[in-house]
């Protein structure tokens, strides 16, 4: 009953797409898809957090909180495994890539609250994935949500010339755009197994 | 007040607040959890018993005469649960979709079934059924998910009467060989061998027909090994 | 500002959902059916409050540099309260709801509320803007609920309404049309509510 970690990474980021099927993600999403430039810095961070938390996770989860049978602390524990780990993010990227540092301003420590690093740490957790199996699916994740805000940015790039409804503006059409990006992934659906 | 000023905002005040704050709220989830983990345990025991009682609930009131309702009935589950399902354990091959655990239906010296617990894997993670078979495994007495991580309204509807129903009095084996249950669409007739998949769910469909092949095709194996 | 005017506040001129456009993951995971969204609702309303409540009581104690870290901490234990109480209490609710009872620590209304309000005011006005904001968003998603359930299912709250001759929209049963419903009707906030502001 096991899947190759292989074949839930491809699944992450088309088929089970974190964001565009699991709606995880969408606040950062919403508001740093304007820029092209930004998306990718924040798309590359949030993969390298989900990766390095997801691991971390696993290996407190099944090391500490079970023996210790301190399973209900969980999401406390994860919380503060993903606020520590992009606190650390936050210092390399000021030290080694300042311009990227002041790009994403606030959204950097914004990483925390970003339900898709915590959604994939509860998910590895109910599917019982194993550690090569958590690599995968964060990996995959990572990848899947920086897909899905690259392209939104460059739909936006296009629609700031075109003329849209006011109320409509900014938010309106970014769900709608969102919307029809996600049906677009629905055909995905069905082509993999990520359990 | 001038002179906590400064301890306020020093070094050793932030690390003895966070200490405190974690040891209180620790200690208040801890002490919720714990008064709570007996229920939870409870909870999900009895949920399980009743549906193994409800799986054998038409046989056994043919067989003893009692109202459908007062054997579903949940006030009378430790009664009735007791009395009429045995537990037992088959000797199965590692890696086995059935559960080692299975499940007697007993009226008085009559065995009137067997339940056994499956496992199989559905679109977002692991599916459980419970399957109760008459004593010669060749026909399906009633068939129940009891869990999954199916998206609600679709896959998750796996778990509606209308569909559960559609197992009941279906084939499982007919000398020895496994039944080939396939998919027609929800609003289509009812047919034996044909179950009416969920709209839209057509993977979750596919998963519940998958974990029953398998089933039977373990119970076959197993069928022959009691027979010789 | 008195007690009416942070309600409204927080409940309607700035609605966590259609106005600061925080809270929108869980909106859009549990809107297929109006119970769930009920339930979510409540949870988020409960740890909205008592969040409130016991940030706003310590505010004046919590360092800054820990104020993040304390503000997670708090909401985090509440949430992982109403966790317990569902399994408990509705066990059935709680399997349908899944990681999305545990990703109301990450729903940015509460830590939005904690930071914007909580840790500035007193506690009795906390708890109301707590409260206000989570009706607000429990509205937001009984409003989206309610056309997913009914065009989807052909029910609301689980009663039936459009009998077996009403085909399903599978659509609204999917995730994409929890995006569309949400932009209409912030479409619909934008030019009919707020019309008398920009005139």
């Amino acid at each position: 009953m096991t899947i190759s970690p292989f074949i839930l990474f491809w699944a992450a980021i088309f088929t089970s797409n974190i964001l565009l099927t699991n709606f995880l993600g969408m606040c950062s999403y919403l508001s740093v898809s304007r820029e092209v430039e930004s998306s990718f810095g924040l798309g590359i961070a949030v993969t390298f957090v989900l990766i390095l938390t997801s691991a971390l996770n696993w290996l407190v989860y099944y090391y500490i909180l079970v023996p210790l049978n301190l399973v209900y602390l969980e999401y406390i524990v994860f919380i503060i495994v993903i606020a520590a780990t992009v606190q650390l993010l936050e210092l390399l990227i000021e030290r080694f890539t300042p311009a990227l540092y002041y790009t994403l301003g606030i959204f950097l420590p914004l990483i925390t609250v970003n339900c898709a690093i915590f959604g994939v740490a509860l998910f590895m957790i109910i599917r019982r994935y194993t550690f090569l199996q958590t690599l995968a699916y964060s990996a995959g994740s990572g990848l899947g949500w920086l897909l899905a805000i690259l392209m939104l940015a460059g739909i936006r790039t296009r629609i700031r010339e075109k003329m849209v409804p006011t109320g409509l503006a900014g938010t309106g059409i970014t769900l709608i755009t969102t919307g029809i990006m996600a049906l677009a992934f629905v055909g995905f659906s069905g082509i993999v197994n990520v359990q | 007040m001038p002179q906590n000023h400064s301890f306020l905002e020093g070094r050793l005040y932030p690390i003895l607040f966070m200490l405190a704050l974690t040891v209180v709220f620790v200690g208040i989830l801890a002490g919720y959890y714990r008064s709570s983990e007996g229920r939870i345990e409870t909870n999900r025991q009895e949920t399980f018993q009743l549906q193994i009682l409800s799986l054998f609930a038409d046989t056994l009131s043919q067989r003893t005469g009692l109202p459908l309702a007062r054997i579903s009935d949940p006030k009378n589950l430790s009664d009735y649960y007791s009395l009429y399902i045995h537990k037992a354990a088959a000797n199965l091959a590692a890696g086995s979709s059935i559960s080692s655990d299975y499940y007697l239906c007993l009226a008085g010296k009559d065995t009137l079934g067997y339940a056994y617990n499956l496992t199989g894997s559905g679109l977002w993670g692991t599916m459980r059924g419970l399957l109760a078979v008459t004593p010669d495994l060749s026909r399906i007495i009633n068939f129940t998910i009891y869990e999954q991580m199916e998206t609600p309204g679709l896959g998750a509807r796996v778990e509606e009467n209308w569909f559960r129903s559609q197992f009941t009095h279906q084939p499982l084996l007919l000398h020895d060989s496994i039944p080939q249950f396939t998919l027609i669409p929800e609003n289509a007739e009812p047919a034996r061998l044909k179950i009416r998949q969920i709209t839209g769910a057509s993977i979750t469909s596919g998963s519940v027909l998958t974990m029953l092949r398998q089933a039977a095709g373990e119970l076959a194996i197993l069928h022959k090994d009691n027979l010789r | 500002m008195n007690k009416k005017d942070i309600f409204l506040t927080s409940a309607f001129r700035e609605n966590s959902v259609w106005k600061q456009i925080l809270g929108i993951c869980s909106s859009l995971a549990v809107t297929n059916l109006m119970l769930n969204s009920l339930i979510m609702g409540l949870g988020v309303i409960f740890t909205l409050i008592c969040a409130n409540f016991t940030i706003s009581l310590i505010r004046n104690y919590t360092p800054r540099s820990v104020r993040m870290m304390a503000q997670t901490l708090i909401i985090g234990a509440y949430v992982i309260i109403v966790d317990i109480f569902l399994r408990v209490n509705i066990p059935e609710v709680s399997k349908q709801l899944g990681p999305y009872v545990g990703l109301i620590l990450t729903n940015c209304i509460l830590m939005g509320r904690a930071e914007a309000f909580a840790a500035k005011n007193a506690p009795v006005d906390s708890v109301i803007d707590g409260l206000g904001a989570g009706i607000g968003y429990t509205l937001v998603l009984l409003t989206i609920a309610s056309i997913r359930e009914l065009f989807g299912f052909g029910s609301l709250f689980g009663f039936t309404l459009l009998g077996s001759w009403w085909t399903r929209w599978s659509i609204m049963v999917m995730a994409p049309s929890a995006f569309f419903l949400l932009a209409v009707l912030i479409w619909l906030i934008n030019d009919y509510y707020y019309k008398v502001k920009t005139g």
